[in-house]
């Protein structure tokens, strides 16, 4: 079980996702282009992983925003208990949210499985 | 011809989906005129077509001797999205609406009997953010003032699930006049609504589908509605 957080700071839109346990993840997924966002660290510790094999391992306070996040595959896997990492979506909050009922903003979830198996990390 | 008891002069006037498709029922009939032209017949009687996209009522033309038919079930609506972010998961599609179609149907002498149509409502799109797409509402033709005829319909047609499966199989028509073919609606595959299945009067799915199809669920790469389905029809050919 994770649980994301949708916030908002003017004209500003992340989610945050925290992740109890070592292992926790966002599965393999791309996006559209309003949904596209960078990664940062909040706590904890953060592997981006890349469908073609890039990785990046994120400290507290580091991001990454170079990945071309809208294009191509990625995930997310937590490499300790209690990480979290704040989502920053690029073009602000995308319209099709505006809609979206109060129990999507602010929500725990299981997600889908993590296509990186966890021995390898 | 006529769309919705509107009088088409020439194709033109007709929505694009529909030209495909009565170009080829023209040649059909063409090709019907020739063969009478050339045994000497002397028959009066121009063949008629007849597309019915709402529900209304559809009178046998005077003259003719038999009227082919089809009744296409609508088609249901696609999943909305469920989540956000890097969370989102995809709406199902929608089922397809089933189609039924028979023998063609003697109406010698009966010119002016009448019957009953009802097309169905589309499924309704599913919105973002947990709503499953809308199930159809069943399509009949049934017998007005028309003798010999046994009432036909279509059942309704699944929506897909958000952030889910798509829509199942529906169940076959109802149809017990001669020769009646009755095919179920095509289920939704993943995201992508069930498929409307081919006429034979009309030459159906030349390309794209023309009557039923089942409203496509959103995709996962971003938060969004599904897409309605698309209407069934009834199509009569009287000859």
């Amino acid at each position: 079980m994770i649980y994301m957080t949708h916030l908002h700071f003017k004209d500003g839109f992340g989610i945050l996702y925290r992740f109890p346990r070592r292992g926790d993840g966002l599965p393999m997924h791309t996006h559209a282009t309003e949904e596209e966002h960078d990664v940062t660290c909040t706590r904890g510790l953060i592997r981006v992983i890349i469908k073609d094999g890039r990785t990046r391992d994120l400290f507290p306070g580091e991001w990454v925003g170079d990945l071309d996040l809208v294009n191509t595959h990625h995930e997310v896997i937590a490499l300790e208990d209690n990480s979290s990492c704040l989502n920053i979506l690029t073009h602000g909050r995308p319209l099709s949210y505006v809609a979206l009922p109060a129990n999507e903003l602010d929500r725990s979830y299981e997600p889908g499985p993590i296509t990186t198996p966890l021995e390898s990390i | 011809m006529y769309l919705d008891d509107e009088r088409i002069r020439i194709r033109r006037q007709l929505p694009e989906r529909f030209r495909g498709p009565v170009r080829k029922h023209q040649r059909r009939i063409r090709r019907i005129r020739c063969t009478g032209i050339l045994l000497g017949a002397t028959g009066a009687f121009t063949p008629v077509i007849s597309i019915r996209t709402v529900s209304g009522t559809e009178t046998s033309r005077a003259g003719a001797t038999t009227c082919a038919y089809e009744l296409w079930g609508s088609g249901a609506g696609g999943g909305g999205t469920t989540g956000s972010g890097c969370a989102i998961t995809a709406g199902g599609g929608g089922a397809g609406g089933g189609k039924t179609t028979g023998t063609p149907f003697a109406v010698t002498l009966k010119g002016g009997l009448t019957w009953t149509v009802t097309i169905g409502a589309v499924g309704a799109a599913g919105i973002a953010g947990g709503a499953n797409g809308g199930n159809s509402v069943a399509s009949s033709v049934n017998s007005g003032t028309m003798t010999g005829w046994n009432n036909i319909s279509v059942p309704i047609a699944a929506g897909g699930v958000t952030g889910g499966a798509p829509g199942g199989a529906g169940a076959a028509p109802t149809n017990t006049n001669a020769g009646a073919v009755n095919t179920a609606g095509n289920a939704g595959s993943g995201i992508n609504g069930g498929a409307s299945i081919a006429g034979t009067i009309t030459g159906d799915n030349q390309g794209t589908a023309v009557y039923g199809r089942g409203g496509g669920g959103h995709n996962a790469a971003g938060v969004g509605d599904g897409q309605p389905g698309v209407v069934g029809g009834a199509v009569f050919s009287y000859v």
